[in-house]
């Protein structure tokens, strides 16, 4: 999807200022802070970001398995931040999650197609059997699966398999929208290239949008249109994919890239030290300022903004302009993200 | 290449279970290592790639049996070792490295005496072990080693665990070290800092190192040599370039076509159907490939594919001398 098409669009979901708190002893650890992002409709969003930078949460936020602690969520215009219980229900017919490992995250005590039949159960839809039956051998057809899988079990079934049962299960009620975390690092490379094509098949079928979750740069940039870069909970970088993985504009982003050290690439590898910091305790200024190659005094005491560049591309770095000659598109105010 | 006596050289191993009938996890499998060199093992899961290893320092399931093949550690016959005398090889000739350091390590013992142990254990005395332990933390790259010899590993981070885990391994200066799947736990960023260090640890010392991996990004940076195994079986082999560049087997083709990546955007990534046989289902003869390959015939389900060898490129499958042009 090019930019223009996007601009003539109402985003999908619109997220302002969303963060979410959690509470460790005494603590609070800010997990995610003042995400601010609009998920145009059809669109794959890839969310990058090593482990603990939030984007599970940020995910879980957006299908309402985690409340958020202050911002807001629009759904198609509609405030979705806190649905009272009734509408809730709703919603789960609108936005669908599917994990990271499919041998948990189905019941090994059902059969496959009592799994996917429970959802339109629990919603009252398809008023006979029969009725829900057909429904669920047209969405197990469309993941790949035969109607024999419906008597099977989770544990006679391969890895590829079960996650292709872990989609159907989301599919079933025809979302609008689905979060994918990580839905293939537990697989092999030569199966999830398998379900890789069949969620980018399922979204020209059934005009889904993705928020597709991946600590791979590979998988991430094949299958998105556009990527944001998180660390520590908030963007440092957010563009076109295409954009993003050719010239990244964050220091972060440049190393992330080089350290996923694609089969082709000589790109110049960039090995950053260090741990990443605990979200628990975020450096002052700017959060990646401990391990950043290009890091300045005003790195260490001013916490950058996320601004706009030429291209649509949005970087959170005080830097750009003489890293990288880009020129920022507005003044920094436009943004509203609070420094703290 | 040939006159040089390899550091570790497993010719025609085979490892089997009995699971009712008898199962070949690995079969006659050949890889040799010369000192110095690093040399990838490759293969989805379940391909006997950890089972090829765990049966070269003699680690393997109390159950497997190895009916056939010779494990040759410089040049001295390892297989059918008694424990005792497996325990002077490993550890001190050989050192292995696990996938998750958080479970390879013992929770309730501090870091640097579980380092130092394995110096005690062959022979050094307390006080040469803990200054050559301290030594081996500085080189891993270990920050603040003093305080750090006393600290337990839950207190440290995935990839500093992975660094105890390498020192430890690396104490006793081994001539081989065999790393398995050694950052597939760890973030992206501190993957690039372990591989980064298994290869200076490989240049400053001249140890010799099986990765076993499943990335052949990071096998194409780092190793000179692959072998790929597929179901039991090593199916292609030779210098990672030429493998890379010119695949014979098309279980290397698939596995390299399956790899998303940006230039890939817009297509539909092509995918090796089916997933790998369980062990169980393995027939006894022909291709291992044969049911997922698309170019398969009645040939490759009756026979076992023959070896085209073709200045060190190696392929097990039929069609590979014609694509040679042989």
């Amino acid at each position: 999807m090019s930019n223009a098409q996007m601009e003539n669009q109402q985003p999908l979901l619109k997220i302002r200022g969303l963060t979410k708190e959690f509470r460790q002893g005494n603590d609070r650890v800010k997990a995610v802070r003042q995400m601010d992002l609009d998920i145009y409709k059809g669109e794959v969003f890839g969310l990058v970001g090593e482990s603990g930078c939030g984007k599970s949460t940020f995910g879980q936020m957006l299908v309402h398995l985690l409340d958020p602690t202050s911002g807001t969520i629009r759904l198609a215009g509609e405030d979705i931040t806190r649905p009272p219980r009734r509408e809730r229900k709703d919603l789960c017919k609108r936005m669908q999650i599917v994990f990271q490992d499919p041998y948990s995250s189905i019941d090994p005590n059902k059969t496959i197609g009592w799994l996917v039949e429970e959802p339109l159960k629990i919603h009252g839809i398809g008023r006979t059997q029969k009725e829900r039956d057909e429904k669920v051998g047209k969405v197990l057809q469309a993941v790949g699966l035969d109607d024999s899988y419906r008597t099977r079990w989770p544990n006679e079934l391969s890895g590829g398999q079960r996650q292709r049962v872990a989609i159907a299960i989301a599919l079933i009620l025809d979302p609008e929208f689905v979060v994918c975390d990580e839905p293939v690092s537990a697989l092999d490379v030569s199966v999830q290239a398998q379900v890789l094509n069949l969620l980018l098949d399922l979204r020209k079928e059934f005009g889904l949008t993705y928020l597709f979750i991946s600590h791979d740069l590979n998988v991430v940039s094949y299958m998105s249109d556009r990527i944001g870069v998180m660390y520590l909970g908030s963007l440092v970088e957010l563009g076109d994919s295409e954009a993003i993985s050719r010239m990244p504009l964050h220091p972060y982003t440049e190393a992330l890239f080089s350290a996923s050290m694609d089969v082709e690439g000589d790109r110049e590898r960039i090995i950053l030290t260090g741990d990443l910091p605990s979200p628990a305790n975020p450096p002052a200024g700017c959060p990646f300022h401990t391990r950043c190659v290009a890091c300045t005094d005003r790195c260490k005491a001013e916490r950058p903004l996320l601004r706009e560049f030429e291209g649509g591309r949005f970087c959170a770095c005080h830097r750009v302009e003489e890293r990288t000659g880009l020129k920022p598109v507005a003044a920094p105010e436009q943004k509203e993200e609070k420094t703290e | 290449m040939a006159d040089k006596i390899p550091v570790l050289s497993i010719e025609s191993l085979t490892v089997d279970f009995d699971l009712g009938k008898t199962c070949h996890a690995v079969r006659d499998t050949s890889v040799r290592i010369e000192p110095g060199e690093m040399v990838a093992l490759v293969g989805e899961s379940g391909c006997g790639k950890t089972m090829t290893a765990l049966a070269a320092i003699g680690l393997q399931p109390r159950n497997a049996k190895i009916p056939q093949g010779k494990i040759l550690f410089d040049g001295s016959e390892l297989r059918g070792l008694e424990e005792d005398q497996w325990n002077q090889y490993r550890g001190r000739n050989i050192a292995m490295i696990f996938q998750e350091p958080m479970t390879a390590l013992n929770p309730l013992m501090k870091v640097g005496r579980q380092i130092a142990e394995n110096a005690r254990i062959h022979g050094a005395a307390k006080e040469e072990a803990k200054t050559r332990a301290l030594e081996v933390m500085k080189q891993v790259g270990l920050p603040d080693v003093e305080r750090l010899y006393n600290e337990y590993p839950h207190r440290l981070s995935g990839g500093m665990r992975q660094r105890v885990m390498i020192a430890m391994a690396l104490v006793n200066k081994p001539e081989l070290l065999i790393a398995d799947e050694p950052t597939t736990a760890l973030d992206v960023t501190i993957q690039a800092q372990i591989m980064e260090l298994i290869r200076d640890m490989n240049r400053e010392m001249g140890t010799a190192v099986l990765l076993i991996s499943h990335d052949l990004g990071v096998i194409r940076r780092m190793c000179s040599r692959v072998y790929i195994m597929y179901a039991g079986r090593v199916v292609e082999s030779g210098k990672t370039q030429e493998v890379l560049a010119h695949p014979l087997h098309p279980y290397t083709k698939g596995l390299i076509a399956s790899i998303p990546s940006l230039e890939k955007r817009g297509q539909r990534l092509s995918s090796i159907p089916g997933t790998v046989p369980a062990l169980e289902d393995r027939s006894e003869h022909g291709c291992p490939f044969y049911n997922r390959c698309q170019k398969r015939r009645e040939l490759c389900r009756k026979e076992t594919p023959p070896m085209v060898v073709h200045k060190n490129h190696m392929a097990l499958c039929v069609d590979a001398k014609e694509e040679l042009g042989l």
